[in-house]
């Protein structure tokens, strides 16, 4: 019963701030797509346009090509999981779990049987059978969290929304739990679309994502593509952790080779960088980034390719996080927790270009990645 | 000075709390206490200039409260007391009010809650009328319904009580409203319900306390209420509370009579109030902190 | 001086929550410490109690040398960092941060001194002049900061002052007070129940259960050579595992199996001599982190290999710098950390070698480590 999902073109407005514009994508029927952004992005805004709890300024929502702009959200067929989880406190989670399917729209469609029947087998399904006749206050974060995902799968609805869901977990339940959400959605087979700010979840759950930047679609792509080949810095930093680092530098062309000088630090180019150098007719300033993963550190400063001072060395069990301060910017390079390096240290760094991202200052574009 | 924690504070003996207790419910129980005891005081030790505190208590003012009978001398312009026929009014009027005003209220509380209904200020606007003291609207009522022939109609008595009673109940359930997630209402509209489902089995049942605490209010306002139920009934509409003014008489004040109406009238107020009292501090309170 | 020292310190709510037991720690000057411990175990409680902002019930606290027990805090030469910032919302940036010396009197050009040099320190030239009302999350811990450090005291002490801020903003942070502290060297008191904070900032860490200090050791101990279960699998993201398996020993050499047997290795020679003596046999905690596991083979006929432990995936999740495969060793859930290119399917059994890097061993009673470590 999977549905594809066309979002074209959503734009809203609240009072004077714009909440999203000119947003589209496609969802492909049994897909888990991601929105990734930081908080303020857009994205529940983005998910509660879809399910109809908030009417766009402009643009249209299809299911199935068929638009559902003009339909109210209870007849939309859309679930939703929120961050909050939003149960009912004065109802068990039997009866939260069955408020869905006692809609008097629904009235008919579904003997109590046939209703309690599926509440017992969603429940197993998210192995809280033993909780349902306890109260939403008498449960724990993880527990709540699967009664809400219960209520939203009770129905097999056409479309599973997903705002923040296991934001309020902790990190061992975090983890199993984006397992088992991912397991459980593909194993109905459901469309969903899913909002989060942790880039970890979108990697390990979506098969698609979409970066959302105050409201802007920034790229849309596998997490693999986001990663590899950033369209832009909002995208490059928006998935990594620690987060990619970013120099401002200019070409500088010196005995006849082409190099990225930037405040403290000189690189030369390679055939391949200079190649796309000449080709995109750059002149102007550029943005070299680097993600923290790909750097490392020599502790012979003079053997790096860029040199720089130990501003902050913070181990973090079983590797560290040195924070280099190189002229005035501050460069982060994950490095074993064995170099135990101290503070005004010297040391240089080195990466190779085929790791380097070059992106247009003005722009933000990238140009090489 | 020695460090003072708040361990410290919790060890301070408790008679002080207990002797303060005391007095204040003497206090405040003194009037009841009075009336009562004059009710069952024979006529002629109540207006005795030193009070009589040691007397063989007698049942006549109740039961000539009850029958209407004896005192027949002065028959004011009401005529007889017609003692059961005000108790019914008096809780035909009470009950009406208090359910008029939820049902009419609750809504209300719901769309200034939930919707920029007519502004943003329009809640205060609509709230404020409870603020202005009830006597300014006295003589407004009275041409109004002696044009629309509303004076001494218990559907009168009920309208007026109800300019107050509906802002009031307006104001406490929208604030017990306005502290349930937002969540849980787009949680159930997604879920197939509509907005007026949503009130009724969502909100609702989340806001009892609320409701009952008003319940209790509205009954018990309507049920004291004094001025207007005078003012507007005359004879077929006339309450508990009106019926007692019959005593103060151009002859004289019947103490005795009036103290027994004041004892009967106090019952189901106290009754209500103890059995809802749990009810009205959760309701209150919650709706105040904000 | 500065150091601060806690012995045989407890605390005891009414005359029976014993929120602090008997602890002893030795904070050397211009040392960081950070306490560590989950909701409830007793950091928070032990930090007003050095604050002086709740009564010691027992045993003895001393700053720089002298007994402070019964010390008024303002006179314990202690500044404080509260998780809630703690600002006076209708005064201005400058004015909360020059708060502790105007209300000791002191003159107003050196304090205005004092707090242009802070300011220039924290980064705060620009929103000095704004109330502290209209302030964001990050600009109000940076007053909240600034005011401790004015006085310029001897310890500082900071109650969580970072959990209040988005992810982002508190990786950032986090590196500053870091390097504040190092360039400051004023002994400090760090409080938090999230352990990467703990790791990344301290000197040496506390780590407390139910009131209890469990170990009292530099980051690398903790994580390297945890003291007990708890210390173990507290500290470390993702978390250690866990496999309960019963001790045998037989000719000098180890032997460790789980119930059905899909944990089965021998340590032998200097591995197998680690063990204490003193622990005999019985059942034990196998404990060993998701990193150190190592994939040496999978497929789904029966693998005949030596001390390999074999693992059921139950789930598998792709990252970008490494991947997680979610697993089952008999009835142990656990994790394992794996190259980000490889990808496994659900109930695929893997092999595992537990035993090529770190692992650790715990006694299933009372769950202390009976394994030595070096670090």
């Amino acid at each position: 019963m999977s549905i594809t999902i066309d979002i074209e073109k959503l734009t809203k407005t609240f009072g004077e701030e714009v909440a999203i514009e000119d947003v589209s994508f496609q969802v492909k029927p049994g897909e888990l797509f991601a929105l990734l952004g930081p908080s303020g992005a857009g994205k529940s805004t983005t998910l509660n346009c879809i399910s109809g709890i908030v009417k766009p300024d402009s643009g249209d929502i299809r299911a199935d090509t068929v638009s559902v702009l003009d339909i109210k959200p209870q007849y939309r067929d859309f679930s939703m999981v929120f961050e909050s989880y939003a149960l009912y406190p004065h109802l068990t989670v039997a009866e939260n779990m069955g408020f869905p399917m006692k809609a008097p729209l629904r009235s008919g469609e579904m003997t109590p049987e046939e209703m309690k029947k599926r509440i017992q087998e969603t429940a197993v399904m998210l192995e809280i059978p033993e909780l349902l006749d306890r109260f939403p206050k008498e449960l724990s974060g993880g527990q709540k969290q699967r009664v809400g995902l219960g209520r939203a799968l009770v129905r097999r609805p056409k479309l599973f929304l997903m705002d923040e869901p296991i934001a309020h977990l902790d990190a061992k339940l975090r983890h199993h739990m984006r397992g088992e959400l991912k397991k459980l959605v593909k194993d109905l087979g459901i469309t969903t679309v899913l909002a989060t700010p942790d880039y970890n979840e979108v990697v390990a759950m979506a098969d698609r994502a979409l970066i959302l930047n105050n409201g802007h679609l920034e790229q849309i792509g596998t997490p693999i593509e986001l990663y590899n080949n950033p369209v832009n810095e909002v995208v490059a930093n928006a998935i990594g952790d620690p987060p990619i680092n970013l120099l401002d530098c200019a070409i500088e062309k010196a005995d006849g080779k082409t190099n990225l000088k930037g405040k403290g630090f000189t690189v030369a180019c390679d055939k391949k960088l200079e190649s796309v150098i000449e080709s995109n007719n750059v002149t102007e300033e550029l943005v070299f980034g680097m993600r923290p993963q790909d750097v490392s550190i020599e502790k012979d400063a003079g053997k790096g390719l860029i040199q720089g001072e130990v501003y902050v060395f913070e181990p973090l069990g079983g590797e560290a996080v040195a924070t280099i301060k190189v002229d005035e910017k501050l460069v982060k390079v994950v490095c074993p927790w064995e170099d135990k390096l101290s503070i005004e240290e010297k040391v240089g760094l080195n990466f190779s270009l085929e790791n380097v991202h070059i992106f247009d200052k003005k722009s933000g574009l990238a140009l090489y990645t | 000075m020695a460090n003072r924690k708040i361990e410290d504070i919790k060890h301070r003996p408790k008679w002080h709390i207990t002797l303060v207790l005391i007095i204040a419910i003497v206090v405040f129980n003194f009037p009841i206490f009075w009336i009562l005891a004059t009710s069952v005081k024979p006529s002629t030790l109540i207006t005795e200039s030193k009070p009589v505190w040691m007397f063989r208590p007698t049942l006549t003012h109740y039961i000539d409260l009850m029958t209407g009978s004896s005192e027949r001398v002065e028959q004011s312009t009401k005529g007889d007391f017609d003692f059961f026929a005000y108790l019914a009014n008096s809780f035909i009027i009470s009950i009406s009010t208090t359910i008029i005003a939820i049902a009419l209220a609750y809504p209300a509380a719901y769309s200034l809650a939930r919707f920029r209904t007519l502004g943003d200020n329009y809640s205060f606007w609509v709230l404020s009328i409870r603020m202005l003291p009830p006597v300014v609207f006295l003589i407004p009522i009275s041409i109004l319904f002696a044009l629309y022939r509303l004076m001494d109609t218990r559907i009168g008595i009920i309208l007026a009580y109800l300019t107050f009673n509906i802002p009031f109940a307006c104001w406490i359930i929208k604030s017990f409203i306005e502290d349930i997630p937002m969540d849980l209402e787009k949680a159930a509209m997604i879920d197939g319900y509509s907005q007026w489902q949503v009130m009724l089995k969502i909100i609702f049942p989340l806001t009892k306390s609320a409701v009952a605490a008003v319940m209790i209010i509205c009954f018990i306002f309507s049920w004291n209420e004094f001025l207007f139920a005078l003012v507007i009934s005359f004879l077929k509409s006339t309450t508990l509370t009106a019926g007692a003014a019959q005593f103060v008489t151009g002859y004289g004040i019947r103490w005795g009579k009036i103290s027994a109406a004041c004892i009967i009238a106090i019952l189901p107020t106290l009754t209500v109030g103890l059995v809802g009292q749990r009810y009205l501090v959760r309701g209150l309170t919650m709706g105040a902190v904000k | 001086m500065a150091e601060v020292v806690l012995d045989q310190v407890w605390k005891i709510y009414g005359r029976t929550v014993e929120a602090v037991k008997g602890l002893n720690l030795d904070i050397k000057d211009g040392e960081f410490v950070a306490i560590l411990g989950p909701s409830g175990c007793g950091k928070s409680s032990t930090l007003r109690m050095i604050a002086g902002l709740e009564e010691i019930t027992r045993g003895e606290l001393s700053i720089g040398g002298k007994i402070v027990n019964d010390v008024e805090p303002g006179d314990r030469d202690i500044s404080m960092v509260f998780e809630n910032y703690a600002l006076l919302p209708h005064m201005t940036a400058y004015d909360n941060v020059a708060f502790p010396l105007s209300l000791r009197g002191f003159d107003k050009n050196e304090i205005d001194k004092k707090v242009r040099e802070i300011s220039k320190l924290l980064d705060m030239d620009y929103m000095l002049e704004e109330l502290a009302a209209s302030l964001g999350g990050g600009e109000r811990q940076r007053v909240g900061i600034a005011r401790a450090l004015i006085r310029q005291s001897s310890v500082l002490l900071m109650d969580e002052p970072i959990s209040h801020l988005d992810a982002a903003l508190r990786a950032k942070t986090r590196t500053e007070l870091v390097r504040l502290q190092k360039v400051l060297g004023v002994t400090t008191v760090y409080v938090t129940h999230d352990q990467l904070e703990a790791l990344a900032m301290a000197d040496r860490i506390a780590v407390l259960n139910f009131g209890e200090l469990q170990q009292f050791g530099t980051a690398d101990e903790l994580y390297y050579a945890p003291a007990n279960k708890f210390v173990a699998d507290f500290v470390g993201e993702p978390p250690m595992n866990f496999v309960h398996c019963t001790l045998q020993r037989k000719n000098g050499d180890i032997r460790l199996f789980s119930e059905n047997l899909a944990f089965d290795i021998t340590l032998e020679g200097e591995d197998a001599r680690r063990v204490v003596p003193s622990f005999k046999e019985g059942k034990v905690w196998f404990g060993v982190r998701p990193k150190d596991i190592t994939i040496t083979a999978s497929s789904e006929e029966n693998y005949c290999g030596e001390n390999l432990a074999k693992s059921l995936v139950l789930n598998f999740e792709p990252g970008c710098e490494h991947s997680i495969i979610e697993g089952k060793i008999d009835d142990n859930r656990i994790l394992i950390q794996c190259e980000p290119n490889l990808t496994f399917k659900d109930d695929e059994i893997v092999y595992l070698d537990v035993t090529a890097k770190r692992f650790h061993l715990f006694d299933y009673e009372t769950e202390k480590s009976i394994l030595e470590q070096k670090i």
